[in-house]
């Protein structure tokens, strides 16, 4: 490599710390812009302009929640409402007390079934992609639902009552919760990003907008 | 000349990162790999400084997923797959640019110029 890379690839490195960019990605694109210099024998200042502007575009595009974070996220928690949208929706109609209540233990159990839902689903899709999702997802799956209920296991807290209400308020509440969650899977199945802001919602209308045939230029 | 390369770079920003999951359609590539189809298939050289941010934003978006690997005796390199939601807004967005495209053509007459020739 010769000093001019090394020189511009050293600038680039501060830059992007500068912007706050992660080192993992930091790593990753200091060494395919490097591969690039390589390949190319290009001027990297030609190439790429100024250390610190190109390292505003790329910060530009970075997010501080990794991609597959965010789906996750966002599935959990859709699976995660609409668990307890149905437990509390059962409690109300089937159970055995006049009032439905919710306890710490039945929580962790709607984290827990909703934690599995989603890294099954996940592992499944994965594995029709030939990838392995396990690193994506071990460490919520530990922190989260074991944690917790080991957690909740040691304190007996179990039991511990929550919230409680009238059987019409609670399937109230059931509703609200399902209606939440399947909001939520339409945010995650969406191409749009959460939190939406204005570019979103324009993409989400054209994706409405694309479910019908393009009209064709009127001829002259 | 230098005038028409900015319009050209202009029109470019808008469809860059459909160009280059047009490329991932045919099979995973890299970086510099991908600047050279770009070149090769007529939209001609896109600098690093431009294809790279876009890589990046294609990657973030989930539309692409990249993976290091060595090549045939060669370096490491970062290679980019599209997947099925970089192949679902590529099919929807294409449809978006034939239509613009297409309204631009009429409105500057070179349908009729195609047509005649």
């Amino acid at each position: 490599m010769t000093d001019a890379n090394w020189h511009f690839l050293a600038q680039l490195v501060v830059a992007l710390r500068q912007h706050g960019v992660r080192g993992a990605r930091i790593g990753d694109h200091v060494a395919e812009i490097a591969q690039h210099l390589d390949d190319s024998g290009a001027d990297p200042v030609a190439e790429f302009g100024a250390p610190g502007e190109l390292a505003a575009r790329l910060a530009d595009d970075e997010q501080r929640i990794p991609a597959w974070m965010r789906s996750f996220a966002m599935r959990l928690a859709t699976m995660t409402l609409a668990m307890a949208g149905v437990a509390i929706g059962m409690s109300a109609l089937f159970g055995d007390e006049k009032r439905a209540s919710v306890t710490l233990g039945g929580i962790m159990g709607a984290v827990g079934l909703g934690l599995l839902i989603v890294t099954l689903s996940r592992l499944l899709v994965d594995r029709l992609d030939g990838r392995s999702a396990w690193s994506a997802v071990r460490w919520p799956i530990v922190v989260v639902w074991f944690g917790g209920s080991v957690l909740v296991s040691i304190v007996g807290a179990a039991d511990y009552v929550i919230a409680e209400w009238s059987r019409s308020n609670a399937l109230i509440v059931a509703v609200l919760l399902l209606g939440f969650g399947i909001g939520f899977a339409a945010l995650a199945d969406s191409p749009i990003r959460f939190p939406p802001h204005a570019g979103h919602l324009d993409r989400l209308r054209r994706g409405f907008l694309a479910g019908h045939a393009p009209t064709p230029p009127p001829s002259h | 000349m230098a005038r028409h390369r900015d319009k050209r770079s202009q029109w470019l920003k808008g469809i860059l990162d459909l160009c280059v999951l047009g490329i991932l359609v045919d099979g995973e590539a890299y970086g510099y790999e991908i600047a050279g189809r770009l070149a090769v298939d007529g939209i001609g050289e896109i600098k690093g400084g431009t294809l790279y941010p876009a890589l990046a934003k294609l990657e973030e978006d989930g539309h692409v997923v990249a993976t290091w690997r060595t090549g045939d005796g060669g370096p490491n390199r970062k290679y980019y797959n599209i997947t099925q939601t970089g192949a679902d807004y590529l099919a929807l967005e294409s449809v978006g640019w034939q239509t613009l495209s297409d309204a631009a053509a009429q409105l500057m007459g070179l349908r009729e110029q195609v047509e005649r020739h």
